[in-house]
């Protein structure tokens, strides 16, 4: 183990994942992911962004190389004990549809086997932290709520075994702008005391600029840039440059 | 009619004790290995194909012919009531386990990808999602072999293992269709019972009901 990947909460060791057929998903990607940050995996559809996430905790073996969580190899970790030291947040569909609001929460306290008391507790905890009323929303079924709650239901999932490290991917894809915004602004105050490392994979250039500190542009299954997110718009690297102008040309299409 | 109610009341009481007791054994084995092999094939699915193949071809086979095949059977043939359980429990699989197998498949990947990303164990993932979110399916699956088993299970008579089968048999040997009906209308009921029982609480599995199990 070298000494620059120890100060990473995950780093990524020339990453490869060529599926059976040849094709190319992951290009050598070599990346460390400061412990306490927030970092943005950015790029378009295709561009290996959820692939590379997902190596994380391993839903995903890569074929080259190999990924470090707190400087051991995923390989080496028992991968049930793995996954349940990370907080995942998918979007949508991610609840499961026959357990309520609370037990939703409660999920992964309860398949370690935590007392039913203790679980409790924190799900009243997570209740609050995330902005839903526990008496309203604890015994709600996922589709008795509406797209924001989920998400929040979701998260606070994903929190309630004060994991070190998040994964999100695309969070809030599915949701309209308005509790897009409202949720980013949680989430954001909710990142801002809690000291997490979070990765999150989105394709919404605002969004990582407003959330993460590190943005990673994917392309091809390649890292084409890594910068803090204050240096991003304005990095002379063509493909941020083009990414940034794609997403403005957006913009001022809206704005007329 | 009074009269032939009061002569056969409980002879009719007695076989249809006699049926459900023969069907009822048959649908807990029948559960007993369905279940388990269906959701053994989810496991391992390149075995779906030949083992429904199998229990699919079980249920072609003429009812009354199946009987006459277990009867030379060690121990099976030695009593009746084997030989109408093992044939019932036969016919019964097919629905059993295709639909456990199918309600499991059936399950949302993304669910099954939560589930696992949670750290889940495979144990944990078949008894808090994959079950659960099955079981409408495996109920259907249930209720269709029990009303098939009602049914089959009169022909039970044949072998002399009892069952309403038995005034069915005779009425139609003696040309009375009083006793054919005193057999038939009872396992008719029978199997409107199973069907609604078992429909009722399939209902109530579909849309899980809110709060803790």
């Amino acid at each position: 183990m070298t000494g620059s990947t120890q100060a990473s909460a995950i780093a990524f060791d020339q990453v490869g994942l060529t599926t059976p057929d040849g094709r190319v998903i992951l290009d050598h990607v070599h990346l460390q992911i400061p412990t306490g940050s927030t970092t943005a995996l950015l790029g378009r559809s295709g561009s290996g962004k959820t692939t590379l996430l997902r190596t994380v905790n391993r839903l995903v073996e890569p074929t080259a190389g190999r990924v470090l969580v707190d400087a051991k190899p995923t390989t080496d970790w028992d991968p049930i004990l793995l996954r349940r030291s990370i907080g995942y947040v998918i979007q949508e569909t991610g609840l499961f549809p026959h357990f309520d609001a609370e037990r939703n929460i409660g999920a992964v306290l309860e398949i370690e086997g935590r007392p039913r008391q203790e679980i409790a507790e924190r799900a009243r905890q997570l209740f609050t932290q995330v902005g839903l009323d526990y008496a309203t929303f604890a015994r709600r079924l996922p589709y008795q709520l509406s797209g924001g709650q989920r998400q929040r239901v979701g998260l606070a999932r994903a929190l309630a075994a004060e994991p070190k490290l998040l994964l999100m991917d695309e969070p809030f894809g599915a949701l309209d702008p308005l509790t897009r915004a409202e949720m980013q602004d949680m989430l954001r105050e909710l990142l801002r005391r809690l000291n997490k490392t979070v990765l999150l994979v989105t394709h919404d250039l605002d969004e990582a600029l407003y959330l993460a500190s590190h943005i990673v542009l994917l392309e091809g299954g390649k890292v084409v840039a890594n910068l803090p997110a204050d240096e991003f718009t304005g990095s002379q690297i063509p493909a941020v440059q083009s990414y940034v102008r794609a997403v403005h040309r957006g913009t001022l299409q809206e704005n007329r | 009619m009074t009269g032939f109610l009061a002569q056969h009341g409980s002879e009719i009481a007695e076989l249809t004790l006699e049926h459900l007791w023969l069907t009822g054994s048959a649908m807990l084995l029948a559960a007993a290995i369905g279940v388990p092999t269906g959701i053994w094939l989810t496991r391992h699915p390149r075995w779906a194909k030949p083992v429904l193949g199998v229990v699919n071809i079980i249920q072609t086979i003429p009812s009354l012919a199946l009987f006459g095949f277990l009867l030379p059977l060690p121990w099976i043939g030695d009593r009746a009531a084997r030989i109408a359980i093992a044939a019932l429990t036969a016919y019964a699989l097919l629905p059993i386990v295709r639909n456990t197998y199918a309600g499991i498949e059936g399950v949302d990947p993304t669910v099954l990808e939560v589930a696992k990303a949670l750290g889940m164990t495979s144990g944990q993932r078949l008894r808090k999602v994959e079950l659960p979110l099955a079981a409408g399916f495996i109920l259907a699956g249930l209720r269709t072999a029990t009303v098939l088993a009602v049914g089959i299970a009169t022909i039970a008579a044949a072998v002399g293992a009892g069952g309403l089968g038995e005034f069915i048999f005779r009425g139609v040997a003696s040309v009375d269709n009083r006793l054919v009906l005193a057999g038939a209308i009872p396992a008719a009921l029978l199997a409107i019972a199973a069907d609604t029982g078992l429909g009722w609480v399939e209902k109530r599995l579909k849309v899980p009901a809110p709060g803790r199990t």
